[in-house]
């Protein structure tokens, strides 16, 4: 049983919500996991299950935020309801890591919602992920663009000038 | 008396947000600091050379994670160094929590539990920070669902953390505000458990409300209640700056210098 400390179990718990499940119905169990010194394992003990629960639900609220500003067409595609209930689910296994998280974020979760049949914005998803990679000209194929209240195909160009990004998108067979 | 406090008058200030910035480089006289968030600058550093103009900048901090055990992560670390070089801020913050443990990386503040264990990383982080940047540090209260307790009470901690790192407080008030009505204790008396002399800066922004509590989301104007104590802050302790700490509702300049009008109010009275 490896070493641990109160920071990361704490950690842990507000990750994973397997874990945090098993630990409302088992503090001593889940603990039992885990090589602690007495003080950290008291302090994990005295943890209120509903306020952990409730710092658990910020941290994702709090990316959700982040993520809903960066994707404002998607998350009005998916509506508030089912856009909530598929990023708790995409948030559950991916935890971006570097300071561009909200980017990171909003691009994966762009294409998680792709994986799983969910409506996604593409030409949203296209400029966050020429923000991410740093370029500085691209063309991109959107299938399923709106014009005209029809779908169309269309072409998107994005350019960054300086710090900004610019996209147009052009309608194919217009 | 009322010339020094004249003379003792805080610095009022806002965050710096890229919506801000057309605003805030027609150079409002509000505006007479600016606090800058170091990981916004990560990327590109040099965009800190126009800001510079605009008034004294400090350097904010998000996630360098103080509360970790183990070392600074490295290369977070030097990118923050790299902020600091550009900004020439008069001090520099982070805050008294941690964003990560050595498996993942939570991506925003949750509280440390203070204790003695905490309280040797924080000192040893802290001044690794001060070092590395050639700056004062000032380590800020975070609001959190969750209230930890420890060997020593929070204000325990914060003063014995200020005292082993020789760094200051960043009182958020906001910050106090909530967590005294989520968790119910008294941020008066809280407020008087803290050396005065350690707090710096404070920063502060309107509360908002959930379901069943009260919540930080940076973009309400300022409360009456959260002023008062605001007022009370003032009243005890030699503040250097104040900063206004508002990630939303850009378009309504008219509410955010309401907002700092507010702040110039209270010190005006006091």
């Amino acid at each position: 049983m490896p070493a641990s400390d109160f920071t990361t179990v704490l950690a842990r718990l507000l990750s994973e919500s397997a874990l945090r499940a098993e630990f409302t119905s088992s503090k001593e169990r889940v603990l039992g996991g885990f090589e602690l010194s007495r003080g950290d394992r008291e302090g994990l003990l005295g943890l209120d299950a509903c306020d952990l629960e409730l710092q658990a639900q910020a941290l994702v609220t709090k990316r959700r935020t982040e993520v809903a500003s960066l994707l404002p067409d998607t998350f009005a595609l998916l509506g508030i309801e089912r856009s909530a209930a598929l990023f708790a689910m995409y948030a559950e296994t991916n935890w971006p890591d570097t300071h561009r998280r909200h980017l990171e974020d909003a691009v994966k979760f762009g294409e998680y919602l792709q994986r799983v049949g969910a409506p996604v914005s593409e030409s949203e998803l296209n400029l966050l992920r020429f923000r991410l990679q740093g370029r500085h000209f691209s063309v991109r194929v959107i299938e399923h663009a709106t014009a005209k209240r029809r779908m169309r195909s269309a072409l998107q160009i994005l350019i960054r000038i300086g710090s900004r990004q610019r996209s147009a998108i052009l309608f194919l067979g217009i | 008396m009322w010339r020094l406090r004249q003379l003792m008058k805080p610095r009022i200030g806002i965050g710096y947000r890229r919506g801000l910035s057309r605003w805030l480089h027609s150079r409002p006289q509000s505006v007479q600091c600016l606090e800058i968030t170091a990981e916004h600058f990560f990327d590109d550093p040099e965009a800190l050379n126009g800001i510079r103009k605009i008034g004294d900048l400090f350097v904010h901090g998000l996630g360098l994670s103080l509360g970790t055990p183990g070392p600074l992560d490295a290369r977070t670390l030097r990118s923050f160094m790299k902020v600091v070089e550009r900004a020439h801020p008069e001090w520099i913050s982070e805050h008294v929590a941690f964003t990560r443990s050595a498996e993942v990386d939570l991506g925003h503040l949750n509280p440390i539990r203070p204790d003695s264990a905490a309280l040797k990383t924080f000192v040893d982080h802290t001044r690794e920070l001060a070092d590395a940047c050639g700056c004062r540090v000032l380590l800020e209260n975070i609001t959190s669902h969750l209230r930890l307790s420890g060997e020593l009470s929070e204000t325990e901690f914060l003063n014995e953390l200020c005292r082993r790192a020789n760094c200051g407080l960043l009182l958020d008030v906001t910050n106090l505000f909530i967590n005294a009505r989520n968790h119910r204790f008294d941020p008066v008396k809280w407020l008087h458990e803290i050396e005065p002399a350690s707090i710096v800066q404070l920063h502060i922004v309107g509360y908002s409300r959930s379901d069943v509590r009260l919540e930080d989301q940076h973009c309400e104007a300022i409360q009456p209640d959260l002023l008062d104590l605001y007022c009370e802050i003032m009243k005890y302790a030699p503040v250097s700056a104040v900063i206004l700490e508002r990630d939303g509702h850009f378009d309504d300049l008219s509410g955010i210098e309401e907002d700092l009008r507010k702040l110039e109010a209270v010190h005006a009275s006091v």
